[in-house]
């Protein structure tokens, strides 16, 4: 029987009476590259929050590696880099080194230290992202792409099998855009981690992924990319069809 | 022997303000990283009214402000969590509510006597030993924990929803470091003063941050400038014959302006 990483049945979820997603049902296969597009306000960020156990659906359920989300216990193997926009960590007096090593720490478990083994997997997490270099400087002081590249180690620091990725290029420059897809690629590919890419460029769409989510509300269409034309993705997840809901935060 | 060091009133007083001096940037940390800085202070009015009802009640001052700050603390988590208050506010209830509660059991107590007034502003002379006691029994206890959650504590306080993600239940790691800078609070009382807590808390932890290279040097040198707060104000009380919390609150205020100066300078 395949393995599916997330599961999702009739999910829907509402938020002081606005329907923010409704009757969602879709599959993602372990190891596949996954887009989710949609206007803002469409629900790609409530869909990210409840497969992580931030918000509870409304109704309907989900399954992760098989498993029911609430009873889902082994919540580091799904990865997870936020948006790039938080101001937060401007001031916040830690190094790259600091923020990769937090990602462990479920995996670690309450109190015990790290280990040696804890300490190679969060080096190799940082060399695979590219940010061996950056470990001691401070989050506040690196350039966008770099701080990015240091959430993606602190995702992989955990040893994920998947990684969920909420629109992670915003406010980096083009050509480390293009040299974080194909990381994306190689991880994809080369270690057979299954990714759940938000984002809302239709080209990187095209190109990159296996398969498309496309989410206004509710699923407007869900499959490979090829099968969609870039204009009638557009129509379908910005056009005509955008209802006015209210997003849940 | 230095005269100062002649009186046990005097090491008891160092003894306590060197405990102290550790814990509340330990403490503090994670209070500003988080912008909880109001929290502090609000913890510190209520552990007023708790002062006040041990007095009024003839019982040992301290007793009473740690158990009302202890319940208080859970009670400000709880509704900020709930979020039927908006924002801050329902920290701001509290602070209200600490300060009320202190002015109305004072009243019925008889008005202010020199006893609050060292609660209030800190004094030298005012740590017994049953006070050093329990700042060293509670003191380890809260070393003790911190120790034991750092990891936790740290990545609940750069990122809740990861933390959260990845199965951390934050909102219990939130209650502990409210729970624990209450009893910090109320240890920090006879010497620091409630008013001026919230600063031995807050200001060596932004003076450390001018030199940061990492969160956990950050700690390191926000122990050292507080220690050096902390003892070169108790000194100076003593022969000055002021009030501590002040002394210890201008000399760390000092040290950040020296450390704003040098470092001003290292940016241009």
């Amino acid at each position: 029987m395949k393995t599916y990483c997330i599961e999702v049945e009739n999910l829907s979820f509402s938020f002081d009476k606005n329907i923010v997603i409704e009757d969602l049902s879709f599959k993602i296969a372990q190891g596949q590259y996954t887009g989710l597009i949609g206007p803002n306000g469409g629900g790609k960020t409530t869909l990210i929050k409840i497969i992580l156990g931030l918000l509870m659906p409304t109704s309907g359920s989900i399954r992760l590696f098989g498993e029911p989300a609430p009873e889902f216990r082994r919540r580091s193997l799904m990865g997870y880099v936020p948006q790039n926009a938080s101001q937060a960590e401007f001031y916040f007096p830690a190094t790259a080194n600091e923020i990769v090593r937090s990602g462990r720490t479920a995996r670690v478990g309450l109190l015990r230290r790290f280990t040696k083994a804890d300490n190679l997997a969060i080096e190799k997490a940082m060399e695979t992202a590219g940010v061996l270099d950056l470990k001691d400087r401070l989050i506040g002081k690196l350039s966008g792409g770099q701080r990015q590249r240091v959430f993606i180690a602190r995702a992989l620091a955990g040893d994920p099998q998947a990684l969920i990725l909420d629109e992670p290029a915003v406010g980096v420059d083009a050509a480390s855009k293009e040299h974080f897809y194909e990381f994306l690629q190689v991880l994809n590919k080369h270690s057979g981690i299954t990714i759940l890419f938000v984002t809302h460029d239709l080209g990187v769409i095209a190109r990159e992924v296996e398969s498309v989510l496309c989410l206004n509300r509710t699923l407007l269409c869900h499959g490979k990319p090829d099968a969609f034309s870039g204009e009638r993705m557009i129509e379908m997840g910005y056009g005509g069809m955008v209802a006015p809901v209210v997003h849940g935060h | 022997m230095p005269e100062i060091l002649q009186f046990d009133f005097m090491l008891r007083a160092f003894a306590a303000g060197a405990i102290l001096a550790v814990i509340a940037p330990v403490i503090g940390i994670f209070m500003v990283v988080r912008r909880y800085s109001l929290m502090a202070d609000t913890l510190a009015h209520i552990s007023l009214t708790g002062v006040a009802a041990g007095m009024l009640a003839k019982t040992y001052p301290l007793g009473g402000a740690l158990v009302v700050s202890v319940i208080a603390a859970i009670g400000i988590e709880k509704l900020r969590t709930s979020r039927a208050v908006f924002g801050e506010s329902a920290v701001a209830l509290f602070f209200w509510g600490g300060m009320a509660g202190a002015v109305v059991l004072l009243s019925v107590a008889g008005g202010f006597n020199v006893g609050l007034f060292a609660y209030l502003f800190g004094s030298i002379s005012t740590v017994t030993p049953r006070d050093l006691y329990l700042i060293a029994a509670l003191g380890m206890l809260i070393l003790t924990i911190i120790f034991l959650l750092y990891k936790e504590l740290f990545f609940v306080s750069f990122d809740e929803d990861l933390a959260r993600a990845n199965g951390l239940r934050a909102e219990n790691f939130n209650l502990v470091m409210v729970v624990l800078s209450a009893v910090a609070i109320v240890l920090a009382m006879p010497i620091v003063g409630a008013l001026l807590i919230g600063a031995l808390m807050v200001v060596p932890v932004v003076t450390a941050m001018q030199f940061a290279v990492s969160f956990k040097q950050t700690l390191f040198i926000s122990i050292v400038i507080s220690l050096i707060s902390v003892l070169c104000g108790l000194v100076l009380s003593y022969y000055l014959d002021i009030a501590s919390g002040g002394t210890i609150v201008i000399t760390a205020l000092g040290i950040f302006a020296l450390a704003w100066l040098i470092t001003g300078r290292k940016r241009q």
